[in-house]
């Protein structure tokens, strides 16, 4: 719904900027360029048009147009072309009320010029016809009066037509004055006239009289229609529209002037936009480095404290020590986190101890358990240095049991812990990993099982460890090693425990630390994630002496039991 | 006002018209050929004629003229169903049905003589009082007059748009369908098609055998006598409005004066304009009896000599009314093929 709401917010500018664009770039398209033209073309027409009729019609009147199609055919073409004007300029934009006028008025002057016309026509036929009859009708009427020996009737006749032609082509007042004059001269002798000319005579009048009848009305109307105000009232058509079209320019220059103020506030826009987007990039890169160095500086705190409990860890556990009557080497290469390997070689009240565990998992807690561990054994041992291997481990899984369920972990250890006899070899319970002895007299190696119970589990583990002894002659080797030996893979394949005896039987003659060196020189060309330990021990007294001991060991192993 | 201005000011462009009238500005004349040349002389002569040539329109489109033909014989658009276009204007019989009124719905009898629907597309207006300035406009007239087909444009809309073969005609024709003023111009179109050119329009382009030497006599008295002055034009006619009765009372030796002699003066109240009527179209004119816009005159040559009374206002002799009719008549032509009517060409 937020989102919505944004995407809303950030689409609004856009479609404003977008209306607003699309609404000045149709006002700068208000002027059509083609219908402006169609417009300027129509009223030339019309103009022409008027040209033409004008000619026309005078041509009709002076017999040099014997038909009125033409004359029909620019009225025809000038009221479609009036219409075509109206039409072209319906369009809002291109008119006004101006030129609205000015075309009703035109309209207005067209129709009464049409009625002009008409008239003209239908009175100009009239005059022609009796024009064209009346020197005709004269022949023959005098062919009749020369019969009739009539000729002073004659003379008036002829008088009569030439005032009438003359009048009819010259016109003037004073000429009709004279023409009227003769017709009536003529029209005075008709009741004398002889009966056989009479009628001719009077049909010779009648058409006299419709000249001088039409001439006063064709040619008013042939000056009406040459005078009217067609040609003005074109020119009002034109200047109306040209007004319209200038003001229509006008307002498209506004509004492209418009357009282009907001192009540039747009442009604006765009820029501060940027502008923003990449103060606030800055701003973001800012904030991000100063994470990353917030980050690093926790990283690095927490590596440090990482880096001191693995120093911790590797400084708890020894580097060198000796047991009597023994060769010993030792080693501890923790992984990159902070792991639980464990192991101890302790002097406490003249009695050497060996210890070797793993906790469960990795990282700080398998550390503190580890610690716990260390501290708790040398606790005890400080208490009783002759413990049986059992008892201390019942007395140390006690203290851890309790300390890992106030710590709320899920951790447990292996841990096996070695006396060292006094009469040689070693006394030793706990479950862990197994036990290889390299015997020097065969060169073999023995896999011993260890037994026992994972520590920190149960409160409460005394008497559930089997105390066994273990027997050495002198070069015998003791091998203690924790899983991140046996489990080092190399191309997807663990060492193993075969793996590591082979190795132990291979070096075993070699003094501890070589075999150390050679087990760990063998193992860099293997993978692991865990903590590496090992611990080998070579027996330096004979058989001899271990049978004292192994009577004593039994001893004790009754008193454990 | 002076006649001396009007000369004067005109002069200039009488000459330059009498020029343009007389061919001299043409370009076609200089070297053209032979043909040409001939065909310069005929156009020459067409030019200086009053009478001009017609020739079938080439511009209207089949398929409309087609749908107008249908319309104009469809007898469903009147009140009875059985009076259609057709009815008073015969396109077979000169255009006209012969009878001094035509009949509309239930026999009922019009004012004046019906005129001919052929070549009426070159009339300048139509009826005899030329309330119609165009086909389109006349063509709704007599629909809905209750003396002639008694009907209305919602009835006439109803069963165009109800006969399938209608409706897809004027789909096909018109981007708006059937509408009043598409079923006017499909009529209006058939109608422009319907232009007969005669014999005589092959003598005025330049066949001279096309008519008799009678009727060319008949054609020199018909503009010598004065007949030219209103009959003129492509139309022989058609283009403009003239008073019955110039020379004479033609109404009062009639007696009996109806409003429909009021002529144009019923349409514009103008008293110049009464009497005042259409000058009719001559062509087909023998086969258009009876005349005038009351019907009163059965035959040609009666026609002849009442136009000499009350037009010309000068007598003919009977040789000069029996040229004139025998040029009147060379002006008859032919229907063009398929534009008759189509329930009679399928028998």
């Amino acid at each position: 719904m937020k989102r919505l709401r944004r995407s809303l917010l950030l689409l609004l500018p856009l479609l404003v900027a977008l209306v607003v664009s699309g609404a000045l770039y149709m006002g700068t398209k208000s002027v059509d360029e083609q219908k402006h033209a169609a417009v300027l073309r129509a009223i030339e027409r019309e103009r022409h048009l008027d040209a033409l009729l004008k000619r026309e019609v005078l041509a009709a009147r002076f017999g040099l147009l014997t038909q009125y199609d033409p004359i029909e055919e620019a009225i025809s073409e000038s009221e479609t072309t009036r219409a075509s004007i109206v039409n072209l300029t319906k369009t809002p934009g291109a008119g006004s009320p101006d030129l609205k006028s000015a075309l009703d008025s035109f309209a207005e002057i067209s129709t009464r010029r049409s009625d002009d016309v008409q008239n003209f026509k239908s009175n100009n036929s009239i005059l022609k016809n009796s024009l064209h009859y009346l020197p005709v009708a004269a022949d023959e009427l005098n062919g009749k009066l020369t019969e009739q020996g009539a000729e002073d009737l004659k003379r008036d006749v002829n008088a009569v037509v030439q005032a009438t032609l003359v009048y009819n082509i010259i016109g003037g007042d004073d000429r009709r004055s004279a023409e009227k004059a003769k017709l009536a001269a003529l029209e005075a002798r008709l009741p004398k006239a002889p009966e056989a000319v009479r009628s001719d005579l009077e049909l010779l009048l009648a058409h006299a009289r419709t000249v001088d009848t039409q001439s006063t009305i064709v040619d008013p109307l042939l000056q009406h229609i040459l005078d009217d105000d067609v040609e003005t009232s074109i020119n009002g058509v034109e200047q109306a529209y040209q007004r319209a079209h200038g003001l229509a320019l006008a307002k498209a220059a506004r509004y492209r002037f418009a357009l282009y103020a907001w192009s540039v506030v747009l442009l604006l826009g765009i820029v501060i936009a940027v502008m923003k987007l990449v103060g606030l990039y800055g701003n973001l890169e800012r904030l991000v480095q100063e994470r990353t160095r917030e980050l690093k500086k926790a990283l690095d705190a927490l590596w440090g404290e990482m880096h001191l409990a693995k120093k911790i860890q590797t400084a708890l556990v020894p580097t060198n020590a000796t047991l009597e009557a023994c060769e010993i080497a030792m080693a501890m290469k923790p992984a990159d986190q902070v792991g639980g390997d464990y192991y101890d070689v302790l002097r406490v009240g003249g009695v050497d101890w060996v210890l070797i565990g793993d906790v469960s998992g990795h990282g700080v807690p398998a550390g503190l358990v580890m610690m716990m561990c260390q501290t708790a054994v040398r606790a005890v041992l400080e208490r009783d240095p002759h413990l049986e291997p059992g008892e201390l481990l019942a007395l140390v899984n006690r203290a851890l049991t309790q300390n890992i369920k106030r710590l709320g972990e899920d951790k447990y250890m292996t841990l096996q812990a070695f006396r060292r006899d006094k009469d040689g070899g070693f006394t030793h319970a706990g479950l862990h990993q197994d036990l290889f002895v390299y015997r020097a007299s065969t060169g073999k190696v023995e896999d011993h099982k260890s037994n026992g119970m994972w520590l920190g589990i149960i409160d409460d583990l005394a008497g559930m460890f089997r105390t066994e002894r273990l027997t050495l002659d002198e070069g015998d080797v003791l091998l203690l090693f924790t899983d991140g030996i046996t489990e080092a893979k190399r191309d997807g394949k663990m060492l193993d425990n075969d793996g590591l005896a082979k190795l132990l039987e291979t070096h075993g003659a070699l003094s501890p630390s070589e075999i150390v060196d050679r087990i760990l020189s063998e193992l860099s060309s293997y993978e692991t994630d865990d903590d590496v330990s090992i611990v080998v021990i070579k027996e330096g007294r004979s058989s001899r002496e271990h049978e004292k001991a192994d009577a004593r060991s039994e001893e004790v192993s009754a008193k454990v039991a | 006002m002076s006649k001396r201005r009007i000369l004067g000011g005109s002069l200039v462009a009488a000459g330059l018209l009498a020029c343009g009238l007389s061919g001299c500005g043409d370009a076609n004349g200089e070297d053209a050929s032979k043909q040409a040349a001939a065909e310069d002389k005929a156009s020459l002569k067409i030019k200086s004629e009053p009478i001009q040539p017609i020739r079938a329109p080439e511009d209207l489109r089949a398929s409309t003229v087609e749908l107008g033909r249908k319309l104009f014989h469809d007898k469903r658009f009147s009140q009875t169903g059985d009076v259609s276009c057709s009815t008073c204007h015969v396109v077979a019989s000169g255009g006209v049905d012969g009878a001094q009124h035509s009949k509309g719905v239930h026999d009922k009898e019009g004012a004046v003589n019906a005129l001919t629907v052929l070549n009426s597309g070159f009339n300048f207006a139509l009826f005899w009082d030329g309330r119609a300035a165009t086909l389109e406009e006349q063509a709704g007239g007599p629909l809905v007059n209750p003396d002639e087909m008694a009907f209305s444009w919602d009835a006439a809309l109803d069963v165009v748009k109800k006969d399938t073969s209608y409706a897809q005609s004027f789909k096909n024709d018109f981007p708006d369908g059937v509408t009043e003023a598409n079923v006017r111009k499909a009529i209006a179109t058939y109608e422009r098609a319907l232009v007969t050119p005669s014999r005589f329009d092959k003598w005025l382009l330049g066949d001279a055998s096309a008519i008799t030497d009678d009727e060319r006599k008949g054609y020199e008295l018909f503009k010598s006598v004065g007949c030219i002055a209103c009959h003129q034009g492509r139309n022989v006619g058609g283009n403009m409005f003239q008073k019955l009765g110039v020379m004479g009372d033609y109404f009062k030796d009639r007696g009996n004066v109806v409003t429909a002699d009021y002529g144009r003066f019923n349409v514009t109240k103008a008293e110049d304009d009464k009497f005042r009527f259409r000058v009719p179209s001559l062509r087909n004119v023998a086969k258009t009896a009876p005349y005038f816009h009351d019907g009163t005159k059965k035959t040609l040559q009666e026609a002849i000599r009442t136009m000499a009374r009350y037009q010309l206002g000068r007598p003919l002799s009977d040789e000069d009314v029996g040229l004139l009719e025998k040029f009147l008549r060379s002006l008859s032509g032919d229907l063009p093929d398929g534009l008759g009517d189509p329930g009679a060409s399928k028998q």
